[in-house]
């Protein structure tokens, strides 16, 4: 049994006029797996919100369910925190009562200088010491999202739902605040559902992408990954194996963009490379480590966590050149050492 | 800024001035005794009653101190009891549609009824008249603070409600921490108004009840013929009717909140 079962969530509105209902989903079907990243891509309005909100418990399923580890989700809990687009902080709350409002909730039963050490902890590791005092009035875009993303994060849930979290900040704080989260993340280990319509984000952070939830049905939803495996599979083979003796906590970050997921494709990976990729796999930009993967692979240990396992550049038929190219020009901060795919 | 502000300041003190010279001019050309008495008249009584005001004389002659404290303490009272009604009325009709839309017509006949007319149905019912002058001011700011706090609630921030369940706060927790400062700012929009309303019904209610209270002294200078006291006490309830307000203002400023 998987960690986090969304097993046939179907959701019907009630039409806007002359009855009936309106179909957003229908028969949605993936399993995430303890300590994953999955990143959901689609347009606005396809219900990926929706799909999040029915898995928080804020809205209830019109067919199917949600399992978290064995139990059915019927109500929003403490093991399911979200982070949402528009921050959702209290406009009349300091960003310290903020971050304190959810570690109350989570330990009811310590005592205040407790509490405050450990949202002050918090407040530190995003980065906001010195305006814990402020309101989120008076706090830009991106400081806003880094109070939602502390708040979640101090709760230590089981399962974080983002919810287009960078949509609303600007694009260069946006690369910072996602840093941070993938520091929060790898640290915690907490599983992850991500919701977003920007591809690129989702391949920068998630281990999984699934594509779009559709009108009639989904299509292809996490098919990507077997697909990507399946193309990849001299790349990736070697990892797999490891991947096996690390047990299920040592899943690593990658996307992998396949056949089935062809706007994936298209927008996102073939913008990343400059080029068009054909019918390639490939990963996120963090990942990529031409020529050193095979040396690295042999070796046992923490600091292959990560990056480590993300894989190059695999398949396709282009350069390793180019594939630096493009770790550069994505601002990768530890460019290949050697030129050669070999 | 500054200049803008002494320049509103200068042209204020000229119109007052001129209102004084206007009334008094007026005043003058009446026969002593006759017509309205002058602003120097009202001044002299000013002095007088200020400078003893919380003497009393038995039950028709106390100072007006004493009369504005009896119509505050009634006020307190009546509006207190009346908020705390409103404001918890609200946030249920508030929180749920279901109860508003229920709720709703009977509100809307009974607003509009003059918080006086209850007053014989209280008068006959307590047998007590201070205590039905206190329901009258009840009544009087029951309606402006319950639809306030009913729209305020109802128009909070889903966002706001969706955070208090997934950390599932207590009912009580909810509505200290999330719904009451959400909907603060239009609560006490809504007791600014009711307070309002409060100190304009004493008045009349008090002219009705007789005994203490402003209301009641103004009826009775009347009944005296002593027209500067009714004058003084008219310029005295404006002025208490600014300092209530004044104070919920800043209550007002201290709760509101930017998104």
């Amino acid at each position: 049994m998987s960690y986090l079962e969304i097993d046939h969530v179907t959701k019907l509105f009630p039409a806007a006029e002359g009855g009936g209902e309106v179909c957003v989903f229908r028969d949605v079907n993936f399993k995430i797996e303890q300590g994953e990243f999955v990143t959901m891509v689609g347009h606005s309005g396809c219900g990926k919100s929706t799909l999040l909100n029915i898995i928080a418990g804020l809205e209830r399923a019109s067919g199917g369910g949600v399992v978290l580890e064995g139990r059915e989700i019927r109500r929003p809990g403490m093991d399911r925190m979200v982070v949402f687009q528009n921050f959702s902080l209290m406009p009349w709350m300091t960003v310290f009562d903020n971050i304190r409002l959810a570690v109350r909730a989570a330990h009811p039963d310590w005592h205040r200088t407790n509490v405050d050490r450990f949202v002050q902890r918090y407040v530190d590791m995003v980065g906001l010491t010195g305006a814990e005092r402020k309101r989120p009035a008076a706090l830009s875009g991106g400081m806003r999202q880094r109070v939602g993303l502390a708040r979640a994060f101090s709760t230590e849930p089981k399962v974080l739902l983002l919810d287009e979290p960078f949509a609303q900040i600007d694009a260069l704080t946006r690369g910072v605040i996602q840093d941070e989260l993938v520091r929060m993340w790898t640290a915690s280990r907490s599983t992850v559902f991500m919701v977003t319509h920007d591809v690129d984000e989702a391949i920068v952070l998630s281990d999984r992408v699934a594509h779009e939830v559709h009108h009639h049905g989904v299509r292809d939803v996490l098919r990507a990954r077997e697909a990507g495996l399946d193309e990849g599979e001299a790349g990736l083979h070697e990892h797999d194996e490891e991947a096996g003796e690390q047990g299920p906590h040592e899943v690593d970050r990658y996307a992998v963009v396949a056949r089935e997921v062809g706007d994936l494709r298209q927008g996102g990976l073939a913008r990343l490379l400059g080029r068009d990729v054909g019918d390639a796999t490939g990963c996120r930009p963090g990942g990529i480590r031409l020529g050193r993967r095979r040396g690295r692979g042999r070796r046992r240990g923490g600091r292959r966590r990560g990056c480590g396992r993300s894989c190059g550049l695999v398949l396709g038929e282009y350069p390793p050149t180019d594939g630096q190219q493009a770790c550069h020009d994505q601002g990768c901060e530890d460019p290949p050492r050697h030129r050669s795919l070999d | 800024m500054r200049r803008d502000r002494l320049r509103v300041i200068a042209v204020s003190a000229l119109l007052g001035l001129a209102a004084l010279v206007v009334w008094q001019a007026f005043a003058g050309g009446q026969p002593a005794g006759r017509g309205v008495p002058g602003p120097l008249a009202v001044a002299a009584t000013a002095g007088h009653m200020l400078a003893n005001p919380f003497y009393n004389n038995g039950p028709n002659d106390k100072g007006i101190g004493l009369q504005l404290a009896a119509s505050l303490a009634r006020l307190g009272v009546g509006w207190t009891v009346a908020s705390v009604v409103a404001i918890m009325g609200g946030v249920a009709l508030g929180l749920s549609p279901t109860l508003y839309r229920a709720v709703n017509p009977y509100v809307q006949v009974l607003k509009p009824v003059s918080p006086l007319a209850w007053m014989p149905l209280f008068l006959y019912t307590i047998k007590d008249s201070s205590q039905s002058a206190i329901l009258v001011i009840f009544m009087s700011s029951l309606w402006p603070t319950l639809a306030n706090t009913a729209f305020g609630v109802a128009t909070i921030r889903r966002d706001y409600l969706n955070v208090a369940a997934i950390l599932q706060l207590s009912w009580w927790r909810r509505l200290v921490t999330v719904i009451l400062p959400a909907a603060a700012p239009a609560i006490v929009a809504g007791l600014r108004i009711s307070i309002g309303s409060a100190w304009v019904a004493i008045v009349a209610a008090e002219m009705l009840i007789g005994g203490t209270g402003i209301g009641y002294f103004v009826w009775n200078e009347w009944n005296n013929l002593a027209l500067t006291s009714v004058i003084f006490a008219i310029l005295a309830i404006g002025l208490i009717g600014v300092l209530l307000d004044a104070g919920l203002s800043r209550l007002s400023r201290r709760l509101a909140y930017t998104e």
